[in-house]
């Protein structure tokens, strides 16, 4: 069933290391940079013990892991705590695209086919896409643990750099293992990307569901309102979730082998169960049949905003839904947040102190709606780019052999993009409101989350200007996005962060109400920025080659 | 013995029958052209030759072996060009046929792919990505006429060709044939069938409604292309 294995495996590894040294550097020297980082951001006790205290809460907890080691605390624990989990979910997202990749994207492609044709197993392909998985998660995970160890920040240890490192690398198993089963349910790329994307938020959500439990557990028993020492973390929902298990080594304090062990496990059922059922199927074919397709286009495909639309529908109607559960989840973050502040005496005059009875509720408002609004411009710029997609598969050629402007068929995804900046908003301020409905009244909702709709339009003008004037460059968007992400909600919670470094992101311009007061000029600018950004990227299309 | 035995073959998808009871064969060293409309099956049967297709009824062999499940064995001794060639962005031309080369097993012609290189006029140094259907189509070409397979199956190989090419393609068969090779070929253009093929199969609806030779069909006194209007035409009538 793997004939010809290792000559076909030399290939993948030919058509893949450009890609994949690309990922595994970035994973690798983020992580590493920021733990070497640490001893800079904080430089004294003082910031050590304020960032805690943020991070001490149940609220906080659900969105960045629990707290560990507190006795003990140092800067490697510290780092593992607070990065260990968003380096996983890199590392996730990087597996998922990978297997994607080499199986179904193949097979929907066509090219699979001419590989089969050859004295070639029929289970070669997948065999080689999981064990080259497994290689590069193996590679990520002794290059970070090298590189932690050589920033030499206090509290390191050899073990514990190699069971981050390795928590890190078998968490991206376990989502190689399920993009690979997903793989063979589904018919098409964009499904069997999809779906592994939806169970990788789910394990979020649980893992935060789960965490918080602990948490909200331990602050009942400090009876201070913020946790002060190590607590139980038994929930079974963060046991469900990989990425809750990955969480559970508590690197370069207690070091446990068994999470990594269990996740390798996990990895390994899902691939062996994807295996048999690619040994069963015909090439091309999934598990869920493709539905017959319409025999005319609907009203849809007459004109090309309509034709965008078709295209984006999908994603459309999923980010939409993610949204709304997204929000729902953070809705029941925050009725916690609620629930807990009523019930603890102490917290009440501590805020009541500080001037603000319901602080900490909007404290958690504006971060969760930056996050949300720096999420949503994840579809947003897809929905731009989409027409770069289109055009260097070739696809768009047809296109324009018929009456269609270039102006014309940009300026519908382009239009799409800037409807879904202010559509999808509404979707995580509903779902947010419909669980916390006791906490925070609908007005406050939808208006946090709309806010940021212009920081997300000045993020299309930005697409559109790279996919219309400089249509190689199309990736780098994603550069400033993941600037903002780290500056923003990474950096909010570094005391000594400069200033200047917000502003370098559009979302630092925002007023971060209900905290701060409401300003309207920044929020005209950014509009105005992106909408000029949108009109230069269609001159530009006008006047480039289209292919 | 026959190198290609379809008995009956069916293939259904869910509810939808693609092949409904093929029946054909290829003899060794003989030339065969398949003929069929779009939709017809022909590139389902070529499949299920592949065996990349798991037959729903019926037997297909290869060499007198079963075409799924020895699909690794027999494909060592099979070349194949796809109507559609689809290859990786970032790799090259030189690099798609040796890595088609060296999957086949045994050690590369190094003068026959330099042959065929220069015969279809191919730059292997090119990256696929700039590669237009025609070039993508070549690579696939010099990498099946490169192999010393025993069996060669051709589907609309020649849609992205200029004639001049089309030209080199049929000597490259036809010296195919001289060496006894087995060649299955899938086309739509007549006068490249008539030229090269012994005997011809056309499939309808999934079925083969003739199975003959290229000498009986002329000495009914009509061309290929009248004959395939008559049976479609004929039938439609009726």
């Amino acid at each position: 069933m793997t004939a010809n294995f290792s000559n076909y495996f030399r290939f993948l590894i030919k058509r893949e290391r450009i890609t994949s040294l690309f990922w595994i550097l970035g994973i690798v020297l983020f992580s590493g940079g920021i733990a070497a980082a640490y001893p800079v951001l904080f430089p004294d006790q003082e910031a050590i013990s304020g960032m805690l205290a943020t991070l001490g809460t149940p609220p906080m907890v659900a969105m960045m892991g629990p707290l560990y080691g507190l006795a003990h605390i140092n800067f490697a624990i510290l780092f593992a705590q607070q990065c260990l989990m968003w380096v996983a979910l890199a590392a996730a997202i990087m597996n998922i695209f990978l297997v994607v990749r080499v199986s179904r994207a193949d097979e929907e492609l066509g090219r699979n086919e001419i590989i089969a044709s050859l004295p070639v197993g029929r289970l070669t392909g997948g065999v080689a896409a999981i064990v080259l998985a497994f290689a590069l998660n193996v590679l990520i995970a002794v290059l970070s643990a090298f590189l932690i160890l050589l920033t030499g920040i206090e509290g390191l240890s050899v073990q514990g750099a190699f069971v981050f490192g390795l928590s890190i690398g078998m968490q991206g198993f376990v989502f190689a293992g399920i993009t690979l089963f997903f793989a063979q349910i589904f018919s098409t790329a964009s499904a069997a990307i999809g779906t592994p994307f939806a169970v990788l938020g789910l394990s979020y959500i649980l893992r935060g569901a789960g965490d918080m439990m602990d948490a909200s557990n331990a602050v009942k028993v400090s009876a201070t309102g913020f946790i002060m020492a190590d607590y139980k973390m038994t929930d079974p929902l963060s046991f469900l979730s990989p990425l809750g298990l990955g969480l559970k080594v508590e690197a370069f304090y207690k070091n446990f082998w068994w999470p990594v062990l269990i996740l390798f496990l996990e990895a390994l059922v899902f691939a062996g169960i994807a295996l048999v059922l690619n040994a069963r199927r015909d090439i091309g074919a999934g598990l869920v049949p493709a539905k017959a397709g319409r025999t005319h286009g609907g009203i849809f495909l007459r004109n090309p905003l309509g034709f965008a639309f078709r295209l984006l529908r999908g994603s459309f109607i999923g980010w939409g839904i993610g949204l709304l559960l997204l929000g729902m989840s953070y809705g029941s973050v925050l009725s916690n947040v609620s629930t807990f502040v009523q019930g603890n005496e102490m917290i009440q005059k501590m805020l009541e102190a500080s001037g603000s009875s319901s602080s900490m509720e909007n404290a958690f408002l504006v971060m969760i709606s930056v996050m949300m609004a720096m999420i949503t411009a994840i579809p947003l710029i897809m929905s731009v780019n989409r027409f770069r997609t289109e055009e260097s598969h070739g696809r768009l050629e047809a296109v324009f052999s018929l009456a269609t402007s270039r102006v014309g068929l940009l300026g519908s995804f382009a239009f799409i993009a800037l409807l879904q900046a202010l559509v999808l908003p509404l979707f995580y301020g509903l779902g947010l409101y419909s669980v916390a409905t006791k906490s925070v009244s609908l007005k406050t909702c939808i208006e946090t989350a709309i806010v940021y709709a212009p920081a997300n339009l000045f993020f299309v003008g930005l697409a559109v200007l790279l996919v219309g004037c400089l249509p190689k460059l199309t990736k780098l968007i994603w550069l400033p996005l993941g600037y903002s992400f780290f500056v923003i909600y990474f950096g909010r919670l570094i005391p000594n962060m400069p200033k200047f470094m917000d502003k370098l992101s559009p979302f630092g311009y925002v007023p971060q109400i209900p905290v701060e007061p409401f300003h309207a000029m920044p929020l005209l600018v950014l509009s105005g920025l992106g909408l000029l950004l949108v009109v230069a990227g269609l001159i530009g299309v006008k006047k480039r080659d289209i292919g | 013995m026959a190198v290609i035995e379809i008995k009956n073959l069916e293939k259904s998808f869910g509810k939808y029958k693609a092949l409904n009871g093929v029946d054909l064969s290829v003899k060794e060293g003989e030339v065969r052209a398949f003929l069929g409309p779009n939709g017809a099956g022909k590139s389902t049967t070529i499949r299920c030759i592949l065996g990349i297709l798991k037959a729903s009824g019926g037997e297909v062999s290869l060499f007198g072996q079963n075409a799924f499940s020895n699909a690794v064995e027999l494909h060592k001794r099979l070349a194949y060009v796809p109507g559609d060639v689809n290859l990786w962005n970032n790799l090259t031309g030189g690099e798609v046929i040796d890595l088609f080369l060296s999957l086949r097993g045994g050690v590369p012609d190094e003068k026959a792919r330099e042959e065929y290189l220069q015969k279809f006029e191919l730059d292997p140094s090119k990256k696929c990505r700039t590669y237009s259907k025609g070039n993508r189509q070549k690579v696939a070409l010099v990498a099946a006429f490169a192999s010393n397979a025993d069996l060669f199956l051709f589907d609309e190989p020649t849609s992205g060709l200029d004639p001049l090419l089309e030209k080199v393609f049929q000597d490259s068969v036809k010296e195919l044939a001289a060496k006894n090779k087995s060649v299955f070929l899938s086309s739509h253009i007549m006068s490249e069938v008539e030229k090269l093929a012994d005997s011809v199969s056309i499939i309808k609806e999934g079925k083969i409604i003739l199975n003959g030779s290229m000498k009986d069909i002329a000495k009914k006194g009509t061309t290929l292309e009248e004959l395939f209007l008559s049976e479609y035409e004929g039938s439609g009538e009726a």
